[in-house]
C-alpha cells in the first residue's frame, strides 16, 4: 500500500464504471487514491477538453482514456505508470498529453512510459528500453542506443548504382535506382574508402531515429518477435 | 458459411450450458415425478383417496396450478411439474432471447456482426431461428423423461409441447424487452417483472373462482392444455400465434433504432452527480444495483407475505386421511408446518441471490474494473471480504424482511403462528444461504471463470438432492450431505443451534480461505 500510494497508474484498455459519469469516476478513483490536486484536475479537465457529465458508456475510447490520464496525473504521484496513455487520442491532446508529461518531468516525477507510437517516445522520454518477445534487450538513452545501432549514410550516384564488394558492419539496401542506402554499425573508415573510387555525387548522412533503432533490432528475425 | 448461418450458430453456441442444464432438469423432474407417484400410490383405489384429498387444496395450487386427473399417473406429473416447469420454461426463453438479443450489443461486439454482409432484418431471423433451436431441448428433455417415467407418449407430447409454449412466448417477450432496455440486466429484469404478473393472474386463477383468468397469461394456458385429463391439443395454437403476435412488433422496433440504442434508454448526461456513493467500493457496489436488490427483496419478502396469508386456509379442515397424505409429502398439516417447508424454498431462493452478488463480484474482475482499482491503494483482501460481506449483509436483510412479511400475512388473516417464532424462521433460513455464498466465494476465489456457475450449480444440486431425495426415500446419510436437510423447518419444528453453528463456521472457513486465495491470485478477464 505504501508504494501504491507513491504510484499512479494508466492501463491501456480503460476499464472504468459504466453507469458513472466522467465527474463521478474521477472523484471516485480520487477518494480511493486519497490525495489529489483539485486545482490542477480542474486544469487538467480545461486543457483536455473534457466533458464531465457524460456517462462512460456513452464516451469514446479517448474519452476514457482522457479520464484515467486526468486521474492519474492529478494525483501528482512520484511515479506515473502509463501503458499506450494515448491510444485514441486525436493529435491535439496527444499534444496536450506531451506538455503534462513535459511538467511532470520538470516537478521531479518519474514516468514510464509504454508505447508503440516512436515518435511519441523519440519526443518525451529521456531513457528507452526495447523490449523483444518479453525481455529487455537494450536499455539506455537515445544517444547510447543511436550509437549500438550505427549511423546511417545515404549515397546517390551518378548513373546506376555499382557493385561494391562486402564490407565488415556494414548493410547496403537500394532504395533508388542511383541510391544506395549504408548501415554501418563500427568504424565508417572503410565504407569511406570503397566510396572514394566510385562517381559518388551525394552523400548524407543522418542519425537513425528510434524507429529504425527499433527495426534494427526487431527486424533481423521479425517473425518469433510478433 | 453464410454470416446469418454464422450467427445462427454462434448463438446457440452461445447457450450451450444453459441448454443441457435445463434439458436435464426438464428430462429429470417427470421422470422422477412418475416413478415416486408409482411407488408411493401403487393402486388405483390410495390415487383415488389422494386426488379427492387434494383437489380442493388452495395451497398446493399456489405452486402447482389445478390438478384435473390426479388418479392418474401422467395426470398427476402433469399437475405436479407444469405448475413449476412453465415458471423455469418461461424464465429460460426470456434469459435467452435477451441474452441473444442484448448482450453482444451491450457490449459493443453486436457492431462487428452488423457491419458484416448481413442485413438488419437477417440477423434478427438468424437469432430468432436460434431461439426456437435453443428452446427445443426442453421439449426434447420433458418428452423423453415422460417416455421413460412409463407414460403415454401422445399426452406426453402434448405436456412437452405445453411446457415450450411459455417459453417460446416469453423469447419472444425477452425480444421486445430488448427494445425497450439499453443493459442485459434491464431487460431481464423487465421480463421478470412481466413474469411474475403474470404468475399473479395464475394464481389468482388457480385459488379464486375466476377460472376464466387463465386465459390471460400463457402460464394459464399451460393448465388449459390438460395433458392426460382429456388434452384440448387446440390450446397450443395460442402459443404459436401470440410468439409471433409478441414477435412482430420486435422486429419492427429493432429494424428502426439505432444499435445499442432502446426506446427507454436513461440519459448519459448526469447533471446532479451523486458524489455521496463515492467513498467507498461497497457503496459504488451498493448504488449500482440497487434495482435488482429491490426487485430480489420484493419478490422474496412479497412470497412470504402470500405464504403467510394463505398458511390458515391450506391446512383448516383437513381430515385425518389427508394430514396422513400431506405427511407422506413431508408436509406438516399445520400453518406452521406449512410455512416451515415454505422456508426451505426461500433458503433456496436466497441462496440464489447471494450466487447473483458472486456473480456481481466477478463481473468487476472480468471486466477489468478491479485492475483499475487495485493500482490505486486498495487492498484486494480487504475489498473481498468487504464484497461478500455486503453480499451476506443484504442475503439477512433479505431473509429478516420474508419473516417478517410471512409473520404480517399469518397475522393478517389471523393463522394460529407466533409472529415472533416466524421472524426467528427467518433469521433461522439465514445460515444455510451464508454457507452457499462462503462456497461460492471460495469457488470464485480458486477458479475465476468457472466460480460463479459452479456455485449457482452447488446450490441447486443441493436443493434437488433434498427435494428428490425425500421423494425417493433415500438413506438419511445421503440427503444429510445436502445443507438444505440440516435446516430445521422452524416454524414447525424447534430452532436447533448445533447445525446453523456449523453451517457458520463452514460459511466462515470457506471465505477466509476465499480471501488468502483471491489476494494471492492473477486477476483474470474475462
Amino acid at each position: 500500500m505504501t508504494v501504491h500510494r507513491r504510484v499512479a497508474y494508466v492501463a491501456g484498455e480503460p476499464a472504468l464504471w459504466p453507469h458513472l459519469s466522467g465527474e463521478e469516476t474521477l472523484e471516485f478513483l480520487g477518494n480511493m487514491r486519497g490525495y489529489v490536486d483539485v486545482a490542477y484536475r480542474a486544469a487538467l479537465i480545461d486543457r483536455f477538453i473534457f466533458d464531465q457529465s457524460k456517462k462512460v458508456r456513452a464516451l469514446s475510447k479517448g474519452n476514457r482514456q482522457k479520464i484515467q490520464l486526468i486521474a492519474a496525473l492529478a494525483t501528482r504521484a512520484d511515479l506515473l505508470i502509463l501503458d499506450e496513455p494515448t491510444a485514441g487520442l486525436d493529435p491535439l491532446m496527444e499534444l496536450a498529453f506531451r506538455e503534462c508529461i513535459q511538467e511532470a518531468k520538470a516537478r521531479g516525477q518519474t514516468v514510464f512510459l509504454s508505447s508503440h507510437i516512436l515518435s511519441e517516445v523519440e519526443a518525451i522520454c529521456d531513457r528507452v528500453g526495447i523490449l523483444r518477445a518479453g525481455r529487455l534487450i537494450d536499455e539506455g538513452s537515445l544517444d547510447d542506443l543511436r550509437h549500438l545501432s550505427g549511423q546511417t549514410f545515404e549515397v546517390t550516384f551518378e548513373t546506376s548504382t555499382p557493385d561494391l564488394p562486402t564490407i565488415e558492419g556494414v548493410r547496403v539496401r537500394q532504395t533508388e535506382p542511383n541510391v544506395l542506402r549504408f548501415d554501418v554499425s563500427g568504424r565508417v573508415g572503410p565504407l569511406l574508402s570503397a566510396l572514394a573510387r566510385l562517381p559518388v555525387v551525394a552523400l548524407r548522412s543522418h542519425e537513425p531515429s528510434l524507429e529504425e533503432i527499433f527495426l534494427h533490432y526487431y527486424g533481423s528475425n521479425d517473425h518469433d518477435a510478433r | 458459411m453464410t454470416p446469418a448461418r454464422a450467427l445462427f450458430l454462434r448463438t446457440i453456441a452461445d447457450a450451450r450450458i444453459r441448454i443441457t442444464a435445463f434439458g436435464l432438469l426438464f428430462f429429470a423432474m417427470p421422470c422422477i415425478q412418475a416413478i415416486a407417484y408409482r411407488d408411493s400410490y401403487p393402486t388405483l383405489a390410495e390415487r383415488a383417496q389422494f386426488a379427492q384429498a387434494f383437489a380442493r387444496n388452495k395451497a398446493l395450487r399456489l405452486f402447482y396450478g389445478v390438478p384435473y386427473d390426479l388418479t392418474d399417473v401422467g395426470g398427476y406429473v402433469s399437475w405436479r411439474i407444469g405448475g413449476i416447469l412453465t415458471l423455469f420454461a418461461a424464465f429460460y426463453g426470456a434469459l435467452a432471447a435477451i441474452r441473444a438479443f442484448r448482450s453482444d450489443e451491450e457490449a459493443g461486439r453486436y457492431e462487428l456482426i452488423a457491419a458484416g454482409a448481413i442485413s438488419r432484418s437477417r440477423a434478427f431471423f438468424a437469432r430468432a431461428a436460434a431461439l426456437l433451436i435453443i428452446v427445443a431441448p426442453l421439449f426434447v428433455g420433458t418428452a423423453l423423461g415422460m417416455l421413460a417415467g412409463g407414460l403415454a407418449a401422445v399426452d406426453s407430447m402434448y405436456l412437452a409441447l405445453a411446457l415450450i409454449g411459455p417459453a417460446a412466448v416469453y423469447a419472444a417477450m425477452g425480444v421486445v424487452a430488448c427494445q425497450w432496455l439499453p443493459t442485459t440486466r434491464g431487460a431481464l429484469q423487465l421480463a421478470v417483472a412481466v413474469l411474475a404478473l403474470d404468475f399473479a393472474i395464475r394464481i389468482v386463477a388457480d385459488t379464486t373462482d375466476a377460472t376464466w383468468l387463465h386465459w390471460f397469461t400463457p402460464l394459464g394456458w399451460v393448465e388449459e392444455v390438460r395433458p392426460f385429463a382429456g388434452s384440448r391439443p387446440i390450446v397450443l395454437l395460442l402459443f404459436a400465434a401470440a410468439t409471433v403476435i409478441v414477435l412482430v412488433p420486435g422486429l419492427i422496433l429493432e429494424s428502426r433504432r439505432d444499435i445499442g440504442s432502446a426506446l427507454l434508454a436513461p440519459s448519459d448526461t448526469v447533471r446532479n452527480p451523486s458524489l455521496r456513493f463515492l467513498r467507498w467500493p461497497v457503496l459504488l457496489a451498493l448504488q449500482a444495483q440497487v434495482t435488482s436488490l429491490f426487485i430480489w427483496a420484493a419478490g422474496i419478502a412479497g412470497f412470504g407475505f402470500v405464504v403467510g396469508t394463505i398458511s390458515k386456509s391450506v391446512v383448516s379442515g383437513l381430515s385425518e386421511n389427508l394430514i396422513e397424505q400431506l405427511e407422506k409429502l413431508g408436509v406438516n398439516a399445520t400453518p406452521s408446518g406449512y410455512i416451515g417447508l415454505t422456508f426451505l424454498f426461500f433458503i433456496f431462493a436466497i441462496a440464489l441471490f447471494c450466487c447473483s452478488q458472486l456473480a456481481a463480484i466477478r463481473e468487476d474482475e472480468a471486466e477489468g474494473r478491479l485492475e483499475t482499482l487495485f493500482a490505486l491503494p486498495v487492498a484486494r483482501a480487504r475489498w473481498f471480504a468487504e464484497r461478500t460481506a455486503l453480499a451476506a449483509t443484504i442475503a439477512a436483510v433479505i431473509a429478516l424482511l420474508t419473516g417478517l412479511a410471512t409473520a404480517l400475512g399469518a397475522t393478517v388473516v389471523g393463522a394460529d403462528v407466533s409472529f415472533v417464532r416466524l421472524l426467528g424462521a427467518g433469521a433461522n433460513a439465514l445460515p444455510a444461504s451464508l454457507l452457499f455464498l462462503g462456497i461460492g466465494a471460495l469457488l470464485v476465489a480458486a477458479f475465476p471463470r468457472s466460480g460463479v456457475g459452479l456455485a449457482y450449480g452447488v446450490v441447486i444440486v443441493a436443493f434437488v438432492w433434498e427435494v428428490v431425495g425425500s421423494l425417493l426415500s433415500v438413506p438419511e446419510w445421503v440427503l444429510g450431505v445436502s445443507p438444505f436437510h440440516q435446516v430445521a423447518l422452524v416454524p414447525a419444528v424447534p430452532f436447533e443451534p448445533a447445525p446453523p453453528a456449523i453451517m457458520l463456521a463452514i460459511a466462515f472457513v470457506a471465505t477466509a480461505a476465499a480471501i488468502v486465495r483471491f489476494r494471492t491470485r492473477d486477476l483474470i478477464g474475462a
